[in-house]
């Protein structure tokens, strides 16, 4: 079984998802191979490869390859893992353990949940379950979806539309020009 | 059209770029508020602010965004957070002929981020991506981007 783990590109460790992939993994029944994306973590699941970090490009193959996905609660991770036809096993960041900033990946975990778009996991134990199923074939990956092109369209209408006004109003530009005499040079700010 | 894309690095960068087929084939400027590894993805120019995290460094991120606005003349401002699209939109409404628009996270769904309800009265088009935000966003519309 092919186990995709990743924890995102945020600054901080999430050690405490990559224990409970370690434990569940090291007592699974089947043999499991795979990539483990951990960024600054310390903790190394012990079954699979580790990767402090991907390209996206390697990204995209261990998802499409993967046959189950183990990950954080990051938007990006999440729609990405959908949208390949996986129900990825998720534990949220928590601020309380200094994986986030604040509590916000409680709120898309309790919502794809409660719709049964992805597994929660909440310790170890839960976590190989999720594997478990897996591994039995009582849980698969379904096919990938297709993207509905016409979810972008409120936005582009709206990027069509092009500039608010003719021209700022006057003091506003003035007041902008003053602004901009006392920031730092425009070179500074470059980068590319 | 020139569209000026602004965000922190990290997870917003990652969801605007979602937006990419969007964005190709127009003038596409980044302004970013920390170094990142830059997306995949012809920008023609890219700048970098300070990164303020609601403090008064934001303060400075306004004269920073007057100057690359003062320059750049969008006629877009894009965004879907986090910290660095008020300064930059708070100057754009002020001072130049850009339409604001901004996304709000799709992380964001039992109630709006700081940065939403900030740049709910500075943008023109303001969209969410769940329903449980709509009562908080009487202008807004729904675009769901991520999980519709």
């Amino acid at each position: 079984m092919r186990i995709f783990v990743t924890v995102g590109n945020a600054l901080v460790p999430f050690d405490r998802l990559l224990g409970w992939v370690d434990e569940a993994t090291s007592t699974l029944p089947v043999p499991v191979e795979g990539l483990c994306q951990h960024g600054p973590s310390r903790v190394r699941p012990r079954a699979l490869t580790p990767r402090e970090n991907l390209s996206r490009a390697e990204f995209e193959r261990e998802m499409n390859h993967a046959d189950v996905v183990v990950c954080h609660a990051g938007v990006g991770t999440l729609s990405d893992a959908l949208r390949r036809g996986h129900r990825p096993i998720v534990a949220p960041r928590r601020a309380g353990f200094g994986e986030i900033v604040n509590d916000h990946q409680l709120e898309i975990v309790a919502a794809l949940g409660h719709e049964g778009r992805i597994e929660v996991a909440e310790d170890a134990e839960s976590l190989r379950a999720a594997l478990l199923r897996h591994a039995r074939g009582e849980a698969r990956r379904g096919p990938p979806r297709d993207e509905d092109p016409a979810r972008l369209l409120p936005v582009a209408r709206a990027i069509a539309e092009g500039p608010a006004r003719e021209r700022p109003l006057l003091l506003g530009k003035l007041a902008m020009s003053a602004l901009a005499a006392l920031g730092p040079r425009l070179d500074r700010l470059r980068v590319r | 059209m020139k569209i000026l894309v602004v965000s922190s690095v990290g997870g917003h960068l990652t969801e605007i770029m979602q937006l990419a087929p969007v964005l190709a084939g127009h003038e596409v400027v980044l302004v970013l508020n920390d170094e990142a590894a830059l997306p995949d993805f012809p920008f023609a120019r890219v700048y970098r602010i300070v990164h303020a995290e609601r403090d008064a460094r934001v303060l400075f991120n306004l004269l920073e965004a007057a100057r690359i606005l003062r320059h750049e003349d969008p006629d877009i401002v894009l965004s879907t957070g986090a910290g660095p699209a008020v300064p930059v939109a708070f100057v754009a409404r002020l001072g130049t002929r850009a339409r604001i628009v901004f996304v709000e996270t799709a992380a964001a769904i039992v109630r709006p981020t700081l940065t939403g309800r900030l740049m709910a009265p500075l943008a023109h088009h303001f969209f969410y991506q769940w329903d449980t935000l709509a009562r908080f966003f009487p202008r807004a519309e729904k675009a769901s981007i991520h999980f519709g």
